[in-house]
């Protein structure tokens, strides 16, 4: 051990100017930027902020061996009780301990905004760690190279070796990043750093791959060896991003934030993480909505394609487009026919005609609410006290809203059936038919009924696409001692006015559940907008 | 007899070159052991595989037990080296290039290291970069042998050095290494050197080890003749110094006088000094 410090020690010594003068630089960058100093654009520091780091990878890389070379000192070296392997992994720490102190620190002063701990819920915190990966692929590539090439032929090879050496491992970082968010959505921090704890395992294989290389220039190898560790490195080489890119796609979720991750990263495709949505009745399409207020809609299988920007894409009073985002768009919801979509946005109930591709506000309200009835929709509006409702029915053949009066409506969900002109109100005992003609109410119980002892957070009524079709019912409850949620699913047959059971999802830990009124299939929000379909397995109740 | 150095058909290429063809070797332990050779022989090459600096391409090696390509630190702790270009650390002092090979080795004579600073007049804070070219020779022999290993490499070390500098360096090595019974293993041209201080001698040429023995035995091996023929010099008389119409000085192998005999007369014969017998071994391995 102690051999090995000395050993860092004389390599420190030796490369002491190099290191001194980019630490002279990223202090006079510091320097600079703590002056404000007038005539120097905060930008230019950025920027140099920015680059420094992978000329200096370049750089250190380049010259490592230089000194040794300029010298002739290898073999005084090689032949001290150290291993080659030793003495180039040294050489490379040692570089890479002042690469890293000179540039992380540097970071910290000049760009302290983008120093922050990753989350793969905030992916413009990978930007900084990915560039940090980015010039230690450079650093090792270079280094690898200048064991081989002398002069400055060696610019070129470095700089063709690092390209190959970071599209090699971009290729596979971006490959285990989107499988981490296709398989866990937002997995939160601890699975954040892990996703940086396996890109650098994927660096260290790069690392051990360069150095080897390097170890055999110094130390000569016999072809065998050679062409036995080649091979295996080699099938490492391909396996690991071509792996971690097939994991990727073998894991795609349902509805998935963004096609390629490698292109959102350099901004040629933008994210869409849907928190909450929507299925379309009879066709595998989804809309989203996301919280900056945008609008999006979903083929299976694919990623969401933007069809409403929400208040930013809308122009500003001051002209130009307003930056700031809109407010969140709730009471998403399809027609019966497929094509209206409606969401409210401000108290406003807006609909998008997905076959013109139109937007048109409907009425003041705060809950849309389709029935069988493509042509009308019920807008519910809270009144101040309580849980008093004023409902209205949005005819779209008249373009016209009929006032029907305020409502107490103390349930877990509202509905509407508009081939009976009934009202539909779920509550824990059952379904709660009230006549819009008659102003009779009727209770549909479950059957079975909800077990005991639940806490009932909330419900769903999803209506179906023709009048005699039933009703999908779903009551969410916490469960006394398990973790996660459990969904209750109930048919209510509005003919024969009954409710039948289904069996449950128990156990479930999604952000949102996508219900279908019309098949078993459901899919639940991981996070992130990354949507899987929810196994739900057949019980006998 | 233990060998430290140990070789069987040890070959070498660089590419399609083959430099070492299949060299046969045994160093005893404790003796000290000369390579001569020739400006290219591959005497550097094959000191580089013994200290494990290059891999061989075929054959066998052992040096004290391992394959040298795979020696540990461990095994270097034992083998000292000191070559033509010393290789020290310009940018060092003395000092410090002594303090850095200390802190590498578990073994260090401090008291042989002050003894021979002292001998050679090195100052402990001059920059290696301000050393003499035969004073850089001399450090690198200290640190060589400070560590007091059993093995002690040399590749060329006198090559470039004054006449007082190469005996200086002549008597270290005899004092301090071959008096306690350790081995040494040098290369060189220069015979004055070998007939100085080595107990046995290889000469390698063209890739091959010519001749292996004490030097009594590889002088031994070949006499010089008077010799004289009607019919001129030809192969069978060996290697032909000097020549003049009907006879002449002819070098040839001890076992192969009744082949010279049979076409020349014998006129005188007598033993063949180091430097004769390095020759007629070089061009026998030339034709």
């Amino acid at each position: 051990m102690s051999g090995l410090f000395v050993l860092a020690q004389k390599e420190t010594r030796q490369n002491a100017v190099l290191f001194a003068v980019p630490a002279a630089i990223f202090a006079a960058l510091v320097f600079i930027d703590l002056l404000h100093a007038p005539g120097i654009p905060g930008r230019y520091v950025d920027l140099l902020a920015t680059a420094l780091p992978v000329a200096l990878a370049a750089a250190f890389g380049l010259q490592a061996f230089d000194a040794e070379e300029n010298a002739q000192t290898k073999d005084f070296l090689l032949t001290k009780p150290v291993s080659p392997g030793q003495v180039v992994a040294v050489k490379y720490l040692v570089g890479l301990i002042a690469l890293l102190a000179i540039s992380v620190l540097g970071e910290i002063f000049l760009l302290p905004e983008a120093v922050r701990p990753p989350s793969l819920a905030d992916y413009s915190t990978l930007w900084f760690y990915s560039y940090l990966f980015l010039v230690l692929v450079v650093h090792v590539a270079c280094f690898a190279v200048a064991a081989y090439v002398k002069g400055p032929r060696k610019v070129l090879y470095g700089a063709l070796f690092a390209v190959l050496a970071a599209g090699w491992f971009l290729t596979g970082f971006f490959g285990l990043l989107t499988a981490l968010y296709h398989s866990f959505g937002d997995p939160g921090l601890w699975w954040s750093w892990a996703g940086i704890g396996l890109g650098m395992l994927l660096l260290l294989y790069l690392m051990a791959f360069f150095l080897k290389i390097a170890t055999w220039s110094i130390h000569g190898v016999p072809a065998a060896w050679v062409r036995r560790s080649l091979l295996l490195f080699v099938a490492g080489l391909v396996f690991f991003p071509v792996g971690l890119q097939a994991a990727a796609c073998s894991r795609q979720p349902a509805i998935r934030p963004f096609a390629s991750l490698f292109r959102t990263f350099f901004g040629g495709e933008e994210w869409f993480v849907g928190t909450t949505a929507v299925k379309c009745p009879g066709k595998d399409l989804y809309a989203l909505a996301d919280d900056h207020g945008r609008l999006a809609i979903a083929v299976k299988g694919g990623r969401p394609e933007l069809v409403y920007a929400g208040k930013k894409g809308e122009s500003s009073p001051q002209g130009g487009k307003n930056e700031e985002y809109g407010s969140s768009l709730s009471s998403l919801a399809f027609s019966p026919d497929g094509r209206w979509l409606t969401f409210v946005e401000d108290e406003i109930v807006k609909a998008y005609d997905t076959q013109k591709k139109e937007l048109v506000p409907v009425l003041q309200g705060d809950l849309a609410v389709w029935a069988t009835d493509p042509k009308r929709m019920l807008v519910l509006r809270k009144e101040k006290n309580g849980n008093t409702y004023h409902l209205s029915v949005a005819d779209f053949n008249r373009r016209v809203g009929i006032d029907l009066g305020a409502f107490d409506l103390a349930g877990l969900a509202v509905g509407w059936d508009a081939a009976r002109e009934r009202r539909l109100l779920l509550g824990p005992e059952g379904l709660l038919l009230f006549s819009l003609e008659t102003k009779r109410s009727t209770l549909v119980p479950f059957r079975p009924a909800l077990p005991g002892g639940l806490a009932i957070t909330g419900g769903r009524i999803l209506p179906p696409r023709r009048p005699d079709k039933p009703y999908r019912l779903v009551l969410f409850a916490l469960p006394p001692g398990r973790k996660g949620f459990d969904a209750y699913l109930y048919d209510y047959d509005p003919v024969r006015e009954v409710i039948e059971g289904l069996p449950p999802l128990r156990g479930l830990g999604y952000k949102e559940l996508v219900f279908d009124p019309e098949s078993r299939e459901v899919l639940g929000h991981l996070g992130m907008g990354v949507y899987r379909v929810v196994a739900w397995k057949e019980e006998t109740s | 007899m233990d060998s430290v150095i140990a070789c069987r058909d040890l070959r070498k290429d660089y590419g399609r070159k083959r430099v070492l063809t299949g060299v046969d070797l045994e160093v005893p332990s404790g003796s000290v052991f000369a390579l001569l050779g020739t400006n290219g022989a591959g005497k550097t090459t094959l000191i580089r595989i013994v200290l494990g600096l290059l891999p061989k391409s075929g054959g066998e090696i052992r040096v004290l037990g391992e394959e040298p390509y795979r020696f540990g630190p461990d095994l270097r702790q034992r083998i000292g080296y000191v070559s033509e270009e010393q290789g020290l650390y310009p940018w060092m002092t003395v000092r410090g290039i002594i303090g850095f090979c200390r802190s590498l080795y578990d073994r260090w004579d401090e008291e042989f290291v002050q003894r021979y600073l002292e001998r050679f007049g090195l100052d402990r804070r001059a920059r290696v970069r301000s050393l003499s070219h035969g004073q850089r020779v001399k450090l690198a022999l200290i640190l060589a042998l400070a560590p007091r290993p059993g093995l002690l490499v040399l590749d060329e070390p006198m090559s470039g050095l004054d006449p007082l500098a190469q005996y200086e360096f002549l008597q270290v090595v005899v004092r301090e290494i071959s008096r306690e019974g350790r081995t040494i293993f040098f290369s060189t041209h220069i015979l004055a050197d070998v007939e100085a201080v080595a107990e046995r001698v290889a000469i390698l040429h063209g890739g091959r080890i010519q001749a292996c023995g004490t030097l009594a035995e590889v002088r031994g091996a070949v006499r010089k003749l008077r010799v004289r023929s009607e019919g001129g010099p030809s192969p069978s008389l060996g290697h032909v110094l000097a020549w003049e119409e009907r006879g002449g000085i002819v070098l040839a192998s001890a076992a192969g006088l009744s082949e010279v005999a049979a076409t020349a007369e014998i006129l005188g014969e007598e033993p063949a000094s180091l430097e004769e017998a390095f020759v007629y071994f070089c061009a026998r391995g030339r034709a």
